[in-house]
């Protein structure tokens, strides 16, 4: 879907662009390319009983890369003239100097357009005063739910990115990208000035209206506030090693940190991750297939196209256990001999794309979820968490736990604060001893970090029994 | 090259935003221009070549405000941008604590030392042989260091300039340069990461790119054969990164904006003890040559040193001037801004007393328990006042390293934690910003294997 209207407000041809490329290549790069984008977005929040922050920005800027061998020049610059363009081009193209052998990287064709965002208007459209009185109506909404609902902060974010992707044999990829979110937060304070937090989210690809209809408000507000009320009842949590059943949908960014970024291809091809070599072998239970789907309508990691124009797919990567493929960019794809699929992500046009996840899912199974439960003798059960982090190479990861309970003769128990869950990525995956059927999905709130750029992401799973795990706390049990 | 925003832009955009009926407002403008080299395995891997600009502003109707930025610095559409605003700002909920300040309480103009314009001659051939020889050494450190991530070297130098619609300008440029080194050990098919990186903002002060390298190298080496140590309460010693980390967290804690929220186990704490009572906290970003140092702060007061802790005793929140309003606390002229958002509130060059011994003769005193070397997670809660974090450390015994240990988190409650650094060591990191020695806690809980 061409929008040419950002070529226009930057009062620049495409053939302008195409010249460019041409000049990057030609220090002798084997692939050049220019990515073109322009973004708006709003914010606005209320926080402290007050809708009193909004905030709206507009932003532009072209990044123009070269490859030589596996080599990368890029050049970025907000100023949009065609001189400072070239200047940039020049620039990046240096990095062909004394490159000798020039090779093609491959590039897939632009296929049959689709739209995974269904959005009959530009969210950037709907009117701020709609957004106030929502967040406005939400506040209040949780002020009265509970006399012990002590603080209530909740932001609209909106946002729209269009970009072009210019190659050097001239051709233009586009995509218009829409982003919401809805987040609502809530302090709850008992009866002895202990304080602890709920919150909820809700947004993907997809318009604004549908998570502001006072039912949809009521129900983000309680859900939020359930969970703060819930923590303010919170035990401290056991140390030590028990299994673990993990809910549907968010828990899932445990399976986007301990495995997906270990199946990054950049790891991979540099022999950097602990995934490195396996191929083809078994690193899961025989329950798992997990895929990295770019095609989910509406998911926050939808994409039409990547960041280097690849159109957007859902790729296999642990199929019944075995590690059958990994994500890979045009660059990573081109040195290790196989297919892009569509992996190709940046925060900006001021970085260079990277192999990133995009909608990262375990496919359901055949247990009941509360069967799962019923099955555990002591163990954790997790409903939320609140971030995590992975080191690739080691392999070993963490996660805090924002919603968890104690399972004592498989029946839920008390809820617990402040637990953490660690373990080795390449191993998590083979305790997993059964898989629920109840596959839901988190659309709406992964951003995912790399290098020190951000992207949006989606998760999924169903209900996950996973045995021995270590659970951090500060209770010796 | 770097090319400034002209302050009279934005003075010029302010005056349209009063003629289109805000009453005060503010603007801020950031242009910065960088270098990036990374290599691998003594190959050029990347090179990166930046410019970039972006102004932001704040306008006010009354008691209500709201902001608009963008980086598209023709005039046409800076007037869009901030006629919005002024469109924006009449349908927000008035905040009686949030307003401009006047030119006269701005206090006289400081400077700082934060520009080295040698920085920005470097170039991108200097930038690639500084991460080409941080690499090499940590790979020459060790047989056992058999590949990398990469080592990358980077510089750039930026211009800020703040300006308030009742005329008052404020500017300051900065430089800093940096190199990092990732370098992965191996042993028996196990494969460990570690980094090490320094960044400043003068050349001079800049280490060796070797001694980054060696560093980051050293540190990759000590983690292998880690294993999980069983679950027990036992003494814990932070190294001096991972300190400074705790530190970060605690003054996270203390500020106005969170306090104002009610989102800090902090609240209602002023003038009662929240470290151990041989700890003294100053806020100070007036160091020369500090990487957090600056001569104003996000909305425009000319900085100025603020004693946050005094013998354990908190004396302050740290606060802008819309939290010093909300909370009923003292001005301490912590606002941070970007270009795009409200004040908020930071701390600046923060740093913690060091003791008078090395870390050797800290693990003697303490004798047995865990050195915690790296931590991951985000396990600060600071609303419930929670500490949780996976760690990776070397456990000693009668002062004496004896094996790494890996896979297990440290946890206790957050306040004790603070209150409880009793022993420290003399190794302060001069130039980090926020920068603690390495110290101990009597009992933290470490959950591993069993």
């Amino acid at each position: 879907m061409a929008d040419h209207s950002i070529l226009q407000r930057a009062n620049l041809q495409l053939s302008d662009l195409t010249s460019v490329v041409s000049r990057a290549l030609a220090g002798g790069a084997d692939y050049a390319d220019l990515f073109f984008e322009q973004s708006q977005s709003e914010w606005v929040a209320v926080d402290d009983g007050k809708v009193r922050t909004a905030q709206r920005s507009s932003g532009q800027g072209i990044g123009v890369r070269a490859i030589a061998g596996e080599r990368q020049g890029y050049a970025h610059t907000d100023v949009l003239t065609v001189p400072s363009l070239l200047q940039a081009a020049d620039a990046c193209g240096a990095i062909a100097t004394g490159h000798g052998k020039r090779t093609t990287i491959a590039v897939s064709a632009g296929g049959q357009p689709v739209n995974r965002y269904p959005i009959a208007r530009p969210p950037m459209a709907l009117p701020l005063d709609v957004k106030v009185s929502a967040l406005a109506e939400l506040d209040a909404m949780c002020r009265a739910a509970d006399p012990r609902v002590h603080q209530v902060t909740a932001q609209i974010s909106v946002s729209e990115q269009i970009v072009c992707v210019v190659r050097g044999d001239g051709s233009a990829v586009w995509d218009t990208r829409p982003l919401v979110r809805l987040d609502c937060s809530v302090i709850a304070k008992g009866a002895d000035g202990r304080l602890a937090r709920g919150s909820f989210r809700g947004g993907g690809r997809m318009e604004l209206q549908p998570l502001l209809t006072p039912a949809a408000l009521r129900a983000t507000g309680q859900e939020a506030v359930r969970q703060a009320l819930v923590n303010l009842q919170a035990i401290e949590v056991p140390a030590g090693v028990m299994d673990v059943v993990l809910g549907p949908g968010w828990p899932a960014v445990l399976l986007h940190e301990a495995i997906g970024h270990g199946l990054e291809g950049d790891f991979n091809r540099k022999g950097t991750s602990a995934f490195a070599g396996k191929m083809g072998q078994q690193v899961a239970s025989e329950l798992c297939t997990v895929v990295d789907d770019g095609t989910r309508i509406g998911d926050r990691g939808a994409l039409n196209v990547d960041d280097e124009g690849t159109p957007g797919q859902n790729t296999t990567l642990i199929q019944d256990g075995k590690l059958v493929g990994y994500m890979h960019d045009l660059l990573g794809a081109h040195l290790m001999g196989v297919s892009p699929t569509g992996n190709g992500r940046r925060e900006s046009y001021a970085h260079l794309p990277m192999p990133r996840m995009r909608n990262t899912y375990l496919l359901p199974g055949q247990d009941d979820p509360e069967e799962i439960v019923r099955g555990v003798n002591k163990g954790i059960m997790a409903v939320d968490f609140g971030g995590g982090q992975v080191d690739i190479t080691s392999g070993k990861f963490v996660f805090e736990m924002t919603e968890a309970y104690l399972i004592e003769d498989g029946k839920i128990g008390a809820p617990l604060k402040g637990a953490t869950l660690i373990g080795n990525g390449p191993d998590v995956l083979t305790r997993v001893s059964a898989v629920g059927h109840d596959l839901g999905f988190q659309k709406a709130q992964g951003v995912c970090g790399k290098e020190g750029q951000s992207v949006p992401v989606g998760v999924g799973q169903p209900t996950l029994r996973i045995d021995q795990m270590t659970i951090g706390g500060s209770q010796v049990a | 090259m770097l090319s400034p925003i002209d302050p009279n832009l934005l003075s010029d955009l302010l005056a349209v935003a009063k003629r289109a009926g805000a009453t005060d407002g503010d603007a801020v403008a950031v242009a910065q221009v960088s270098s990036d080299a990374r290599v691998r395995l003594g190959e050029v891997e990347q090179v990166v070549r930046a410019e970039e600009h972006a102004v932001g502003f704040r306008v006010f109707v009354g008691d209500r405000s709201a902001m608009v930025s963008g980086n598209d610095l023709r005039r046409e559409a800076l007037v869009a941008l901030v006629e919005h605003a002024v469109a924006a700002a009449r349908q927000m909920d008035a905040d009686p604590h949030s307003r401009v300040p006047k030119g006269d309480e701005l206090g006289e103009p400081t400077v700082v030392q934060r520009h080295d314009p040698a920085v920005a001659k470097l170039g991108t051939t200097a930038l690639i042989d500084w991460a080409q020889r941080a690499e090499q050494a940590a790979r020459d450190a060790d047989s056992q260091i058999t590949n990398t991530e990469g080592a990358d070297a980077s510089a750039g130098e930026s211009a800020v300039a703040w300006v308030s619609m009742g005329g008052a300008i404020r500017t300051r440029k900065g430089s800093t340069v940096s190199v990092s080194a990732v370098p992965i050990a191996e042993r028996d098919g196990e494969m460990q990461v570690d980094w090490w990186a320094d960044t400043r903002r003068s050349l001079d002060l800049m280490p060796t790119p070797e001694s980054i390298g060696e560093k980051a190298a050293t540190r990759a080496l000590r983690r292998l054969g880690g294993r999980p140590i069983t679950t027990r309460s036992v003494p814990v010693v932070f190294e001096g990164p991972v300190a400074s980390r705790v530190l970060g967290d605690f003054i996270s804690g203390l500020s106005g904006a969170r306090v104002a929220r009610g989102a800090s186990y902090l609240c209602d704490r002023l003038g009662t003890a929240v470290m151990h009572p041989s700890l003294t906290l100053i806020d100070d970003p007036l160091v020369p040559w500090g990487l957090r140092s600056r001569s104003f702060d996000g909305e425009g007061f000319s900085s100025q040193r603020t004693t946050v802790v005094e013998a354990g005793v908190l004396k302050t929140y740290l606060t802008n001037l819309r939290t010093a309003s909300r909370i009923g606390c003292g001005h301490t002229r912590s606002a941070s801004r970007s270009v795009g958002s409200a004040p908020g509130v930071a701390s600046t060059h923060l740093h913690m007393a060091p003791g008078d011994d090395d870390l050797a003769a800290l693990l003697r005193e303490i004798g047995t328990g865990l050195l915690v070397t790296a931590t991951m997670g985000h396990g600060t809660d600071l609303i419930t006042g929670t500490y949780s974090q996976g760690a990776t450390g070397l456990w000693f015994e009668d002062g004496e390293i004896q094996f790494p240990v890996n896979e297990v988190t440290v946890a206790g409650n957050f306040d004790q934690l603070v209150q409880g650094i009793s022993a420290r060591a003399n190794d302060v990191d001069p130039w980090r910003g926020i920068s603690a020695p390495s110290f101990a806690v009597d009992q933290l809980t470490v959950a591993g294997a069993g």
